[in-house]
């Protein structure tokens, strides 16, 4: 699974790189993105575009995402 | 699905325009509190002149209320991940009633019309109701209860109280009947309202903006899991010391309101100073004056338990105000309107626009920075000297500086010169 770590980045550069991964994903098939927050906006925009998500926060300040595209 | 022709959508978002009309109304009133020095403020030495009250709620409401309230609407869904019911109603409701309730509070004051005192009073109250009440049921909703959300919900509860109390001064004025506790609920209006909605606001929204924007630390989870909560406590034990005259009580708790305050202003600047990424703009300047300025403010409000000089306290409030509180919300109004414009331009599917640092441009900034410095510089020396021409001059032209770099950075959302959409 493809990982893309995004915690050293300022905004907008973790929204444009992840949509720009996840625009080359093929269907069923899932990213991981690690992440210093919980992105609300990107899952409000992924969820309408028929991707699938699920977080969890590893310790104090530190998410890991996995982002699967779909099949419909 | 994302196709290669398509762009973002994002129906859902609060729409760039509720929370820019709250930000390009700050400058505005900072305008209208620049005027209101030139026609009507001769001396600035007390704090309790008339004039310099109506001066005060220019900048405390219409400047920081006004942006403060105008975030929430982009913080909550970002930071919570929920969003207030009937946005576009409550915003329009909300400024509205704010910009009136200023402008006549301000007239009211300074004319000493206790009818009109009345009228501003309930505008007022109601709309900070309306957005305490709906804030409240929309942070309801929120799953993950962040420390930003508890300095939310701390900021919520203190504005409640600051309420309470500006309707009991404002009732005392217009019954012409004075409690004997009055100037006790004086400063208990301005602790809660200027530590617990404004200072405990901005450091909720600290510990989410300064790691992320600046990709520095996170704050010390120490600080995060606890400080407001003491803050809450302390500003409550100060309030019951005041109103009981309890003075070795109010001291205690002053100086713990004291630590937690220079505890993050230092840490702020730490972490800044070691962030990652050391690119430095306009912004960054920003912080450094601001938490250097809120430093200043509490170590001289404590060296004046000592000095006891009520002229002092003026030069505390307006280090507090100006130097602290609108220097940072100035500074963040600098980041949050470049990006909220990449953020909506890119979901209508703009994909070559300017990087976010070059929709204002780092000179214009820079220039309306320093002309921010001259202007505290200015506003402190009024309280000493008669300055009324410069200070008046500097803040109106500092603000304006602000309103046309805030316009300049927001145009291209609305004129979308010099972008195309992108089609794959």
């Amino acid at each position: 699974m493809q990982e893309i770590d995004v915690r050293d980045l300022p905004p907008p550069e973790p929204f444009e790189i992840i949509i720009k991964t996840l625009k080359d994903l093929d269907k069923g098939d899932s990213v991981k993105v690690i992440h210093r927050r919980i992105p609300y906006p990107l899952f409000e925009v992924i969820e309408k575009q028929g991707f699938l998500f699920e977080y969890s926060e590893i310790s104090d300040g530190i998410f890991h995402i996995i982002i699967t595209r779909g099949n419909s | 699905m994302f196709g290669k022709d398509s762009g973002l959508s994002l129906d859902q978002a609060p729409p760039f325009t509720i929370p820019l009309r709250f930000f390009l109304t700050a400058p505005f009133f900072g305008i209208v509190a620049g005027v209101f020095i030139l026609l009507y403020v001769s001396s600035f030495g007390t704090r309790s002149a008339l004039e310099v009250v109506a001066l005060t709620h220019f900048f405390t409401i219409g400047f920081l209320a006004m942006t403060m309230i105008g975030a929430m609407f982009q913080m909550l869904p970002v930071t919570a991940g929920v969003r207030f019911e009937h946005q576009n109603i409550i915003a329009t409701i909300l400024h509205a009633m704010l910009l009136i309730g200023v402008l006549t509070f301000g007239y009211a004051i300074y004319s000493y019309d206790t009818t009109m005192i009345s009228i501003a009073t309930i505008l007022l109250i109601l709309a900070f109701l309306i957005f305490i009440v709906s804030t409240t049921i929309t942070l309801r909703k929120a799953k993950n209860i962040t420390p930003t959300i508890k300095a939310f919900i701390v900021a919520l509860l203190s504005l409640f109280i600051a309420l309470i109390l500006a309707l009991l001064i404002s009732a005392s004025h217009i019954n012409s009947s004075f409690l004997n506790i009055h100037q006790g609920l004086l400063y208990t209006h301005i602790v809660f309202s200027l530590i617990g909605w404004v200072g405990v606001l901005i450091i909720g929204v600290s510990f989410q903006v300064v790691p992320m924007f600046y990709v520095a630390d996170d704050y010390p989870s120490l600080y995060t899991k606890h400080a407001v909560k003491v803050a809450l406590i302390s500003m409550l034990g100060l309030g019951f010391a005041l109103i009981n005259g309890n003075m070795s009580l109010f001291l205690l708790f002053k100086i713990m309101i004291a630590v937690l305050l220079i505890d993050y202003a230092v840490t702020t600047i730490g972490i800044l100073f070691t962030r990652k990424r050391k690119i430095t703009d306009t912004t960054t300047y920003y912080w450094y004056l601001s938490m250097a300025m809120l430093i200043a403010s509490v170590v001289l409000s404590l060296a004046n338990e000592f000095i006891n000089n009520s002229v002092l306290n003026t030069v505390v409030v307006v280090v507090f105000i100006y130097g602290f509180a609108i220097s940072v919300i100035t500074g963040m109004m600098y980041k949050i309107v470049p990006f909220l414009v990449w953020f909506h331009l890119n979901s209508q599917g703009y994909m070559n626009m300017p990087t976010m640092n070059e929709l204002i441009g780092k000179r214009l900034t820079l220039i309306q920075f320093f002309l921010h410095v001259f202007s505290i510089a200015s506003l402190i020396g009024f309280v000493f000297f008669e300055l009324q021409l410069i200070t008046g001059v500097l803040i109106v032209l500092s603000n304006s500086f602000v309103l046309y770099n805030l316009i300049k950075g927001s145009r291209i959302y609305f004129t979308k010169s010099g972008i195309e959409k992108i089609e794959f």
